[in-house]
């Protein structure tokens, strides 16, 4: 008697068991897929990570300077907005104006804007300067003020 | 003009003599001992033997053509640039890798290329048997002008008879020349004789200049009137001022191997081909040599030569190399003018070389490929210091010569010669019968070359050095083992005499020990026009088609024959997707409005394919056209605006001083109007700025704009300031328009890049689609919306500022208001040499103050 009663105590144990090994062993089945997935997707370190085909190729120092603006942009206000296009990885400043001064004046505060930043080379930056305004009074800009103010071209 | 064919007497005296029985031994023999005893030498009779005995050319003479496309690859490509392979164990080090290029010539194509167009043109016709036998009494004085060139209407007689006594010289002294054996008839079209036999039959003896000497002398240098009259005199008026020698060119090779890629390495020094492309290396020799034969271009050189002297002021006369007739003394038979007499020199520098290319796109078409990237032609250059053979050469690098498509066509040929300086040379060739071939016995006409590159102490690894692979993949077979590949680059280089002796003659003059380069403000001597500068005709400004449209233009009505010709013409040769605009434009214009159906000739004519001044298809309708041009692609612009415009009017008008060639027969080179099969670019992470219906027409962004020239522009650079042309192009559209593609100005200029209207005028825009209106209150887009091109101007706007029907006629406008167009464009011209100039926001702001200040005012010439 006591070996029946023995058997039949163990036996829902066993059973148990048996169970929790299943749902382990699935459980280590679905982790281990996972992990080998994820070593399938993770890029090889020697592979170059592309820059999209229309991304512009800036000149050094472009990105340090980029990223101490990065958070306030866009900037926009009436006439004028200050944007850094991603997918063409470079600066607009848009500008718009009835006249000469008006241009020159709004592009004369977004560059104190940027200084103000703690940007140290605002050049590095190759701003976009640009006049929407119409044809004769951009005709009527100097050519050096589409070009950040103390930059060459 | 007709010549009258004329009665042709054989009269061969050494044959009769041969004939006459035992007493032509002793005649012989007295012959023998007579010929000792004259002043000249003793000559074999002519036995013209073509092509064969070329004259060796000394390399001071020989101008190098490199055969590049605009990226300075070697065309085609599917022939010269390949993969070599090799397999072996990995690592194994000096190993020989090779690859055997099949390089294909078209020699009876070749010819055409240097042709004796020129010749015939400045001498007139006198190599012709026509003109050899004409009756000079019975020509009509319109024909009298047409049988003498140039040089025997502006030269004076004193010139002529020195020519000539040289001329009667050396074709007595060289009878192997084709030439030796031609006959003359006298003034009358009576008596032919060739020059062996006039030396026979007038003496024994040959003219010269000296009056006290037994030889007859031309009265114009103090010999006798009447005896010179009796024999000579009556055959000098025919006796030609030039003879065709024959001179052998060649085409060697030069090679780069190694495309290996590694970005992170500097300046990319794995991949040495793409440093030859940059500019930044030479590619090297190897040895081999193809020797080729070039009829005719000899005469070609001393035609223009006399007629330089004879035209352009003695201080402005080109150097010494219109000197090769009378240079050529009797001591040095067949050599050519001392050395240091000559303009050129050896062009062995490898990137100036590449400048150097005159014919070179005509000289693709010599080689048989598949026409693939077959567009412009033009080779720039880098400021890049060269790292290659010569690190020594000064590469301060001038104009870009422009690579023009050249004059096509067949003219008189040698055949591949036996005897090539390589004897190991290997080689297949196809025969050709044709009547230009010179030389009718040699088969070898098309040919191809095996040409062997090798490269010795190889490692069998991929790597940065020259010693190394560009890719290596495991050997499927041997473990140890790895095949490997490295792309290997062929460039041909013909190498062409007297080449630059021509384009000095014609268009202007050049100083001793410079480069044979035309054109090039740096080193053209300023007031040495060439001869085209006086004697330009109008056929090198205008084709047949051409001719005929201005005739037709100044015809009292459309229903002359000239316009009626012009019509039948287009109406022929219409592309098809044009022919429905061209009816109906005529139609319409027919009746009411003649001068409108001229329009709509001129305008479908533009797409017409028109032979060139250029060509030299003997077939064609006008001879004239391609007895112009000859061995020079003469330039319009040049010769109107830098020979004829004094240097103050050059400077005001701010005419280019450079690259006459760009102007002359190239389709490429003039790039506006539109009609370029392209679709707006792709641009992902850009908001489309159209809101997707079509009847808007065009709509962008500034950042749509933006992307477009980004993805136009790519890696290619401005090509005077050798900046970025991404750079260049944002800074000038947004200068210029600041994007906006409605923006117009009162000189007519339209468009994002601001082109003038008037240059797309009269040019029919793709089929479906059609130009829009202007902004605003019109609308907000330009471009591209459906239906007919506004009649009269949009309502709102100032005609003073901007009439659609002034500036284009009508409905033809060339895609003028395409962003994307003008991009387009835009960038194709700003890569090549002076092509950013005609910006002003180019020449001003980047000019000043910048580091380019020196560079755009010497390229561009002043800003106006």
């Amino acid at each position: 008697m006591n070996n029946g009663t023995t058997l039949t105590k163990i036996k829902p144990t066993i059973i148990k068991l048996l169970i929790i090994l299943f749902f382990l062993g699935i459980f280590i089945l679905i982790t281990l897929l996972f992990s080998t997935n994820n070593k399938t997707e993770t890029p090889r370190s020697q592979e170059k990570i592309e820059q999209p085909k229309t991304a512009l190729k800036q000149k050094e120092g472009f990105d340090s300077e980029l990223e101490k603006i990065t958070k306030f942009l866009p900037y926009k206000g009436e006439g004028f907005s200050l944007e850094y296009v991603e997918a063409l990885n470079l600066i607009n400043a848009k500008i718009k104006a009835d006249n000469v001064e008006g241009y020159l004046t709004i592009k004369n505060e977004l560059e104190q804007f940027i200084l103000s930043k703690e940007v140290e080379d605002i050049c590095k930056l190759n701003i976009i300067w640009i006049a929407e305004t119409s044809q004769d009074v951009r005709k009527s800009i100097d050519g050096k003020n589409f070009i950040t103010t103390g930059c060459t071209p | 003009m007709v010549f009258k064919p004329a009665l042709v007497f054989s009269r061969r005296p050494w044959r009769a003599l041969l004939r006459s029985g035992p007493l032509a031994g002793l005649a012989l023999v007295a012959l023998f001992f007579s010929l000792f005893t004259s002043i000249a030498h003793a000559q074999a009779p002519p036995d013209p033997l073509p092509c064969e005995n070329p004259i060796e050319p000394n390399p001071e003479i020989l101008t190098h053509n490199w055969m590049v496309n605009e990226n300075r690859e070697p065309v085609p490509q599917d022939q010269l640039q390949k993969i070599a392979t090799k397999s072996g164990p990995r690592g194994q080090t000096d190993v020989t890798v090779d690859y055997t290029f099949n390089f294909t010539v078209d020699f009876s194509k070749l010819g055409g290329l240097f042709g004796p167009t020129n010749s015939d043109y400045n001498e007139g016709e006198y190599q012709q048997q026509d003109h050899k036998n004409v009756n000079i009494s019975e020509l009509n004085p319109v024909d009298i002008s047409k049988y003498n060139g140039p040089i025997q209407k502006a030269g004076n007689q004193v010139m002529l008879d020195a020519l000539r006594v040289k001329y009667v010289d050396y074709i007595w002294r060289n009878s192997h020349l084709p030439e030796a054996s031609d006959e003359f008839t006298n003034t009358n079209g009576d008596n032919p004789r060739s020059i062996y036999e006039m030396h026979h039959e007038f003496g024994e003896k040959l003219p010269d200049l000296d009056p006290n000497t037994s030889n007859p002398t031309p009265p114009s240098y103090g010999g006798n009137k009447n005896d010179w009259q009796n024999k000579w005199g009556q055959y000098w008026s025919k006796i030609p001022t030039s003879y065709s020698e024959y001179y052998k060119a060649y085409i060697q090779f030069r090679a780069q191997h190694k495309a290996y890629e590694n970005q992170a390495l500097v300046n990319n020094s794995g991949n040495l081909i793409d440093q030859v492309l940059r500019g930044a290396r030479c590619p090297y020799w190897i040895d081999e040599t193809i020797a080729f034969v070039m009829p005719e271009y000899f005469r070609t050189t001393a035609t223009t030569g006399q007629v330089n002297q004879v035209i352009v002021p003695g201080a402005a006369q080109s150097n010494h190399s219109n000197d090769v007739i009378l240079l050529n003394k009797p001591e040095s038979q067949n050599s050519v003018s001392g050395k240091g007499n000559l303009l050129s020199t050896i062009i062995d520098k490898c990137l100036k070389a590449f400048q150097n290319n005159p014919v070179s796109n005509a000289l693709k078409k010599v080689i048989s490929f598949v026409h693939t990237n077959f567009l412009s032609f033009n080779v720039y250059a880098e400021p890049y210091f060269q790292t290659g053979d010569n690190p020594a050469e000064d590469y301060n690098l001038d104009c870009i010569r422009i690579l023009v498509d050249g004059k096509e066509g067949k003219d008189p040929y040698c055949a591949l010669p036996a005897n090539q300086p390589d004897s190991d040379l290997q080689y297949t060739c196809e025969n050709q019968i044709d009547e230009l071939k010179r030389d009718k016995n040699n088969l070898n006409v098309i040919c191809t070359f095996k040409i062997k590159w090798q490269q010795t102490g190889m490692t069998l690894e991929a790597g940065e050095g020259p010693e190394f692979f560009d890719t290596c993949i495991d050997h499927p077979i041997n473990p140890d083992w790895v095949i490997c590949d490295v792309a290997v680059y062929l460039w041909p280089i013909f190498e062409i005499p007297w080449q630059a002796e021509i384009w000095n003659n014609t268009l202007y003059s050049d100083v001793p020990g410079n480069e044979p380069f035309i054109g090039s403000p740096l080193k053209q001597m300023e007031g040495r026009p060439g001869v085209y500068s006086f004697f330009t005709p109008i056929t090198i400004f205008e084709d047949e088609l051409e001719g005929n449209i201005r005739k037709c233009r100044n015809a009292p009505t459309t229903e002359s024959q000239v316009c009626q010709d012009v019509i039948n013409f287009v109406n022929e040769n219409i592309d098809e997707k044009y022919r429905s605009d061209f009816e109906a434009c005529v139609e319409a214009a027919l009746i009411t409005n003649p001068d409108g159906m001229v329009l709509c000739i001129v305008g479908v004519a533009e797409h017409v394919e028109k032979k060139r001044p250029g060509e030299t298809d003997r077939g064609s309708v006008s001879d004239l056209s391609r007895r112009v041009i000859g061995g020079t692609d003469c330039s319009k612009e040049y010769v109107w605006h830098n020979a004829l415009y004094p240097i103050a009017a050059q400077k005001t008008y701010g005419i280019q001083n450079a690259c006459p060639v760009e102007s002359a027969a190239s389709s490429q080179d003039y790039i506006p109007p539109g009609d370029d099969d392209f679709t707006p670019p792709d641009c992902p992470g850009i908001t489309p700025a159209s809101d997707g219906n079509p009847n808007n027409g065009i709509e962008t962004s500034v950042e749509e704009l933006q992307c477009a020239i980004i993805l136009e522009a790519g890696t290619k650079r401005e090509f005077i300031t050798r900046e970025p042309l991404v750079n260049v192009m944002l800074y000038v559209i947004n200068a210029e328009s600041s994007y906006n593609q409605c923006a117009f100005a009162d000189a007519g200029e339209i468009g994002v890049f601001q082109y003038i209207a008037s240059t797309w005028k009269s040019t029919l825009v793709r089929d479906g689609v059609d130009s829009g209106t202007v902004s605003p209150p019109a609308g907000s887009v330009c471009w591209g919306i459906a239906g007919r091109d506004p009649d009269t101007n949009p309502p709102g706007q100032d005609p003073a500022l901007f009439s659609w029907v002034q500036n284009f006629g009508g409905t033809n406008d060339g895609e003028a208001w395409n962003p994307f167009l003008q991009i387009h464009k835009t960038a194709i011209m700003m890569e090549r040499f002076g092509g950013a100039c005609p910006w002003s926001t180019f020449k001003g702001t980047l000019a000043d103050p910048s580091p380019y200040t020196a560079l755009i005012g010497d390229r561009c010439g002043p800003q106006l």
